[in-house]
């Protein structure tokens, strides 16, 4: 973290210590007796306000590695006790850290911190348990390509095999195929090299998950001076920040496929944002007129607003003739993305041997996403092509046509809110009210909710909308997303320093909410501003309503979760009608700014809105774009 | 693939005996078919007679049918069960011949109709070539049904692509 980061989040401690002072909330179900309150206590804002205390030789493992972390810029830490050594090293150097309720939705607040700043960030827990409860969430982030550090303490090495004491967990066969590299730990001179391999993995080609366990003997082990640690030098001399570049003749070849193309499309995708390429991409699309768009788990790196968008043109997907995926990591298969038969295929990649699968290949470029942008921008020459503009923009009319028949109809029920009327209102509140409409950061969660609000959510720039569910389609990190993206925004990370200290939104579902729900206690205790739209329509979202196996699919109903939220230190919202959604929304944004807390609305629906015969019912979807939800 | 003039003259020559000129149309079919699978957008390939099969959308089997009697290219039973869609599948198909359409995508009158016909509970996808270009209907045709599938039923449908086609429900 550069020391302007660290000046940030000690300004953000300040501030927190300052609302420490004030923000006692009082319990919304008091019982007879002394009133109890919600309360922070002193040494939490004290802990935070604490100036950082990098550690010197003599140190232990986890200090050492935790200078590693400092020196490679680690962004962030989200964790739950255990793997004290390290998480306390880690936190003592001065590395932004947080300490939440399960290590499985910390994992999630470090994917989601990472989708929406393009920093690294890990994630921390225990041994056996507390490692095994992140592993939905890690295979979640393997699957969205997130460089995600994975770290867990791991018995001792003595102990292999013994079952001594508690905890005994083989960790690494547990995340193969889920990581990109992964090490136990086990002579603990070598603890600066692996955390090399570490960082390596984690800075270059197409990221993913690194997973290190720490045993007893390493994490614990005195270090007197450097001469106890192998390949102790500066993190320059461990790896290059060189990138990939084009072959000039496939650029050329490129360039002339897009002379010839009547209607290209760029697929800017996950590459597109971590290698940070948007500035190049938007220069490529303007001088040539070619159409982008968005894929991946998080979108803005192209804004919905540009002539040249396609990321709200579905019908217009099949019209291209010339399509350029741009660092698509998650590879659909034919029939997933809904491009023409006739289509040419050209792939910008940095790793060639991925290039080729799924799907079929006329063009491919090994490059650094950005490099390559860069290098086309000079390549191809200036065309102007209005028909293919124009058909565009016909597209997003017809889309936006379809979204406002939704919504029309969905006002028509009264007895619950439809998500069309959650999703049209909340984009209403959003991007045509008295905010700024690049401002909110919002993180998509969600399932057949998912469905109504990434039609109505837009993303004007990078890192402004994070997809909750992505390829590996997990219901319920949501609330694990939420947390560490409205870090990654207190704290102003990346693309999102423009935009630091606004509050944020979360959307989830019902049966969601239950897997991370518990974090609104994260978010409180760190005084977040989230506002948590639940989508309560009193069942999992599979419409398997009738027969014997209904009781499986079916929660009571009218559950209150806006009083959890209350009861965890937060406020509540219960919304049971359509026209009670925006003033609760206002008030909602309202308090969360003002109060610094999360602010949870519970959206009141009905399981029957799945079902056949209410229209407009579950939603498809059409691949890429501001629907995808696969890839 | 382009068919050669001579073959191209064959078919349009107005010459009613079906034999003179269907092995040339048959032809034609087989090369742009066969082009897919070379491209890579077929993943497996297979002609019998006047019937090919291939892998294709999802990974799923498909089976054209050149029906050179009818001068049709026939995909059987394309859209089984459609009790619940019937209606907006026939709605999708005469829009792509609808004027707002943009031209690269409309379906011209003058060189194919298109319908459905409804076999045993399963709708067939009926194209019948007019003029006789068939490199063009065939293109015309696959196209049609992979915006049938990727587009209109994947965006509209999805219940129906969950129990008909396997699709994941999650
Ligand atoms: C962890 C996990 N369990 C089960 C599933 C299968 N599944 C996918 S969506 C879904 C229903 C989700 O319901 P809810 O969170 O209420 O979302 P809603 O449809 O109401 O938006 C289920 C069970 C899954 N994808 N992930």
């Amino acid at each position: 973290m550069s020391n302007a980061s660290r000046r940030n989040f000690l300004t953000r401690a300040g501030a927190l210590a300052a609302a420490g002072a004030v923000g006692a909330v009082k319990s919304a179900s008091a019982a007879a007796g002394p009133e109890r309150t919600i309360k922070l206590p002193d040494a939490i804002p004290t802990a935070l306000g604490m100036p950082a205390k990098p550690a010197a030789f003599p140190m232990r493992g986890g200090q050492v590695f935790a200078k590693v972390c400092k020196d490679e810029g680690l962004a962030a830490l989200f964790c739950c006790p255990g793997n004290y050594d390290v998480i306390n090293s880690i936190c003592d150097e001065g590395i932004p850290c947080y300490g939440g309720r399960t290590e499985g939705a910390m994992c999630a607040a470090a994917d989601g911190f990472i989708r929406v700043t393009g920093e690294i960030a890990a994630t921390s827990g225990t041994e056996g348990p507390g490692f095994t409860n992140m592993i939905m969430n890690i295979a979640a982030a393997n699957a969205a390509r997130t460089p995600l550090l994975v770290l867990a303490s791991n018995k001792r090495i003595s102990e292999d095999d013994t079952e001594m004491g508690i905890q005994t967990a083989f960790q690494q066969p547990t995340t193969e195929g889920m990581r990109k590299y992964g090490k136990r730990l086990i002579d603990p001179a070598r603890l600066y090299e692996y955390s090399s391999y570490a960082f390596r993995a984690l800075k270059t080609g197409v990221p993913r998950p690194v997973h290190l366990d720490f045993p007893g003997e390493v994490y614990g082990k005195t270090f007197k001076d450097s001469s106890e640690l192998k390949f102790y030098y500066d993190t320059a001399r461990v790896h290059t920040d060189a990138k990939p570049h084009p072959d000039p003749k496939r650029i050329e070849r490129l360039a002339t496929m897009i002379q010839k193309s009547q209607r290209p499309i760029i697929v800017a995708s996950t590459g597109v944002f971590y290698s940070r390429a948007w500035d190049a991409l938007k220069k490529v699309a303007e001088k040539a007129d070619i159409a982008v768009v968005e894929s991946g788990c998080s979108r803005g790196h192209f804004s919905d607003a540009h002539r040249l968008s396609a990321s709200t043109s579905p019908s217009a997907l099949h019209s291209a003739d010339l399509v350029i995926f741009v660092g698509q990591y998650c590879m659909p298969n034919v029939g997933e993305y809904a491009f023409s038969a006739d289509a040419q295929y050209v792939r910008i990649d940095p790793d060639a041997g991925d290039i080729g699968r799924n799907m079929p290949i006329d063009l491919g470029i090994v490059s650094c996403e950005k490099a390559a942008l860069e290098a086309l921008s000079f390549a191809i020459g200036s065309q102007r092509r209005e028909a293919w503009v124009a058909e565009l923009a016909a597209a997003r009319e017809k889309f936006e046509g379809e979204n406002d028949t939704y919504y029309k109809t969905a006002l028509g029920y009264t007895d619950a809110i439809h998500p069309a009327v959650m999703a049209r209102q909340l984009s209403d509140f959003l991007y045509r009210g008295d905010l700024a409409k690049e401002q909110t950061t919002v993180v998509a969660g969600g399932y057949g909710i998912a469905r109504y609000m990434r039609r109505f959510l837009r993303a004007y720039r990078p890192g402004q909308l994070c997809n909750g569910a992505y390829q590996y389609g997990a219901i319920g990190p949501d609330l694990g997303y939420s947390f560490g993206v409205a870090a990654a925004v207190q704290m102003g990370v990346g693309p999102q320093a423009a935009y630091k200290g606004h509050p944020i939104v979360g959307i989830t579902g019902d049966a969601g909410f239950a897997y991370s729900g518990m974090e609104l206690e994260t978010m409180a205790k760190y005084r977040m501003p989230v506002v948590m739209i639940v989508y309560n329509n009193n069942a999992w979202g599979i419409p398997n309503y009738a027969g014997k196996a209904a009781h499986m699919y079916l929660f009571q109903e009218n559950l209150r979760y806006d009083k959890m939220a209350e009861a965890l230190g937060g406020r509540g919202e219960y919304v049971t009608q359509p026209e009670e959604f925006m003033p609760a929304l206002k008030r909602a944004y309202q308090i969360a700014a003002k109060d610094r807390v999360p602010v949870l609305i519970n959206c009141q629906g009905k399981k029957e809105f799945w079902q056949r015969g209410n229209s407009p019912g579950f939603l498809g979807k059409t691949e890429p774009g501001c629907m995808a939800y696969d890839h | 693939m382009k068919l050669g003039p001579r073959q191209a003259a064959g078919i349009q020559s107005g010459d009613k005996s079906p034999h003179s000129k269907m092995p040339a149309a048959i032809d034609a079919v087989n090369a742009v078919l066969e082009n897919y699978a070379r491209r890579g957008v077929f993943t497996s390939f297979v002609r019998e007679g006047s019937r090919f099969r291939f892998t294709w959308l999802w990974n799923r089997p498909f089976e054209l049918r050149f029906d050179a009697r009818q001068r049709a290219l026939v995909f059987p039973a394309i859209l089984p069960k459609p009790a619940d869609i019937e209606k907006e599948a026939r709605r999708f198909l005469r829009s792509c011949a609808a004027e707002d359409r943009p031209v690269h995508r409309r379906i011209d009158p003058e060189r194919m109709a298109v319908s459905f016909t409804k076999q045993k509970g399963a709708l067939t996808l009926v194209c019948r070539v007019r003029g006789g270009d068939y490199e063009h209907a065939v293109r015309t045709a696959i196209n049609l049904v992979n915006e049938m599938f990727v587009l209109f039923l994947n965006t509209e449908h999805p219940r129906y692509l969950m129990e008909q086609f396997e699709r994941p429900e999650d």
